[in-house]
């Protein structure tokens, strides 16, 4: 796995625009980042980083069975009484799920080790699916890159297929996008969704989060009145799970996409859980409670993370005991429901920034990879996206 | 191979109403003949059909202009916000209905909402309806003519898997059981019963307040979204 520079498009930033691309640089700082990609070999992606991120995902289906069938495992998992109902129902109507996105430390030689799984609002789609790929093609036109480069990235093709299996699951249903205001990258990834979905030749709507409303009878709907029978929804369902509307879940006619189970497997309450579970495994780090911080081994570096938190917010370093150690991810509020600890295991460094690979699932199959680096330890929101490429 | 197959790289190119405006409203006019008014003009108001050559293709323009506004009022997205709107589509303003737009730019469909400049759209989806008449050999009809063949073609391919899928005893790899008890053969929602029409909201707003509250906690980056 090497990190090599490489020149720019000297229009990529016209092309955004064009493309609709409007976040590639956020509060004057590269998003995307050009001027150097990732190179893996083939094997590196199959036995390294495919192959695994399957069987993870099977790891964390037998986690949520495993926890929906026990009250004492969804109170662990700081999961609302009032919503355990509307959980297990999803679970066990088999409610489909799109995606979800592993973020793994890899550094080409090692096994590849889950930090967490994105498995409710995973970002960076459109940058992976489209973008990244249509880098690669011009790139090769332009001759920057060699004819035989290939990408380890599938997503757009496998989102569209998927939209048309979860079509004939919800037939006669139109799909509302939903996300929040004032997020010009949600309302991005929401659009590139919305795009996939037609594609499949589903009939969609688009509505603010915060402009949902409800009718007498607890349906859901939207500015025109439409009642909202099937949604995809960017927005964490552990936020749902607290608010106004939480009370009347489970009463409507909707399937959800996310579906709620997956709120299970994003909840990092799943770590520790994952290590009881399959202890040593090679993909995973020891991972434990803040009431099992004895079991910890002697002087095992440990990663303190809220239940709930996302792009790196409110992560903090400690010591096997848990005792800070003065290092902390930014602050988003983070860390009312609870926190678990896992094994610290560094992400590699290229020419100082430290990279984290982010694996796509489209439902259960592995559909390519998002790499993001930053020049500091804990990967956050504004961490550069690079391209990579499979020679 | 690992990567997608092939992108229609085109279709990926996002609507911009100044981009199409021009030369679909040109090749339309153009193709009449006659000295025509500024495309913008022809666009906001139907009366401007009055500018083409014959009885019978102002009729067919005036049809098809209500016919895309129509469309339009039920595809383009809606906001409470004119900031909001323009923040994503640069230009935008009260939605056109069938009955016009009011001077002073609100809607007179009583809802006050607002929408993507429409003008652009409306150029498309009329140079998508009158093909025929108006079709010329630039490159930008020939594109639009290999999306609609493209669209057709995927049209019938939904088609065949889905009545393919109908017949068979599992869906396939895709949604077929996995172990751990994850569903056997995942359950089809039954067709939506048909609501009352229009529902009646008794609220809105009960989604929305974590995300706000986490926003007045002062995150440094959340211009960036709730994803992970």
């Amino acid at each position: 796995m090497f990190r090599e520079a490489c020149a720019e498009r000297k229009d990529w930033k016209a092309q955004a625009e064009k493309f609709g691309f409007k976040f590639h640089t956020m509060y004057g700082d590269r998003y995307w980042d050009e001027s150097a990609h990732y190179r893996f070999t083939l094997s590196q992606i199959e036995e390294g980083i495919e192959n695994p991120t399957a069987e993870i995902h099977q790891m964390c289906l037998h986690a949520v069975s495993v926890v929906v069938q026990s009250d004492e495992w969804m109170r662990r998992f700081a999961i609302p009484e009032a919503q355990w109902a509307f959980i297990r129902e999803s679970w066990e109507r088999g409610d489909q799920s799109l995606y979800s996105r592993l973020d793994l430390a890899y550094d080409g030689s090692g096994p590849a080790k889950l930090y967490e799984n994105n498995a409710d609002t995973p970002t960076s789609l459109y940058e992976t699916g489209f973008w990244q790929w249509l880098w690669l093609e011009q790139q090769v036109d332009a001759g920057v890159l060699s004819r035989s480069a290939d990408q380890f990235n599938s997503l757009q093709d496998k989102l569209v297929n998927r939209f048309r299996e979860l079509a004939v699951l919800c037939p006669e249903r139109v799909l509302h996008f939903a996300c929040c205001k004032d997020t010009e990258e949600d309302r991005g990834t929401v659009q590139y969704l919305e795009d996939c979905a037609k594609e499949a030749g589903i009939e969609t709507k688009f509505v603010f989060i915060e402009d949902i409303g409800m009718d007498a009878e607890h349906q859901f709907t939207d500015l025109d009145d439409q009642v909202i029978t099937w949604m995809f929804k960017l927005y964490p369902w552990e936020f749902m799970f607290k608010e106004e509307y939480a009370q009347h879940l489970g009463k409507q006619d909707i399937r959800w996409v996310e579906p709620p189970w997956k709120s299970i497997i994003s909840n990092k309450a799943l770590l520790p859980l994952l290590w009881k579970l399959y202890p040593d495994h090679p993909n995973l780090l020891p991972a434990y409670y803040e009431d099992e911080l004895d079991q910890v081994p002697e002087h095992m570096a440990l990663v303190k993370k809220p239940f709930f938190s996302r792009e790196g917010a409110n992560i903090s370093f400690t010591d096997a005991k848990g005792v800070p150690t003065g290092e902390e991810g930014t602050d988003g509020g983070y860390g009312a429901e609870g926190f678990i600890y896992q094994a610290r295991h560094a992400l590699p460094v290229f020419n100082g920034n430290h990279t984290l690979v982010g694996s796509w699932l489209i439902d259960d199959m592995p559909a390519g990879i998002a790499l993001r680096e930053d020049t500091v330890a804990i990967t956050q929101d504004m961490s550069r996206f690079l391209p990579h490429i499979i020679m | 191979m690992k990567r997608s197959a092939s992108i229609n790289i085109e279709r990926m190119v996002k609507w911009m109403p100044r981009f199409v405006l021009a030369p679909i409203a040109a090749a339309v006019l153009s193709a009449c003949g006659d000295a025509t008014p500024e495309p913008e003009k022809f666009l906001s108001n139907v009366d401007d059909c009055s500018g083409m050559p014959s009885r019978q293709a102002v009729t067919q323009c005036e049809a098809s202009y209500y016919k895309a506004v129509a469309k339009a009022e039920k595809e383009l997205p809606r906001f409470t916000s004119l900031e909001e709107c323009e923040k994503i589509y640069g230009t935008c303003g009260a939605p056109t209905t069938q009955q016009g737009q009011t001077q002073n730019g609100t809607s007179n469909n009583g809802n006050g909402f607002l929408v993507p400049a429409m003008a652009g759209y409306i150029a498309a989806q009329m140079v998508d309806d009158l093909g025929d008449g108006f079709r010329d050999r630039s490159h930008y009809h020939r594109e639009l003519e290999r999306q609609r063949r493209d669209l057709e073609r995927q049209r019938r391919d939904l088609e065949r898997q889905k009545r393919d899928r109908e017949y068979s005893q599992s869906y396939g790899a895709g949604t077929t059981a996995k172990n751990n008890g994850y569903q056997q053969k995942p359950k089809v929602a039954p067709p939506p019963a048909k609501p009352k029409q229009p529902a009646k909201t008794e609220s809105r707003g009960g989604w929305g307040s974590s995300a706000a509250n986490k926003n007045s906690w002062g995150s440094s980056s959340k211009g960036s979204g709730w994803g992970g």
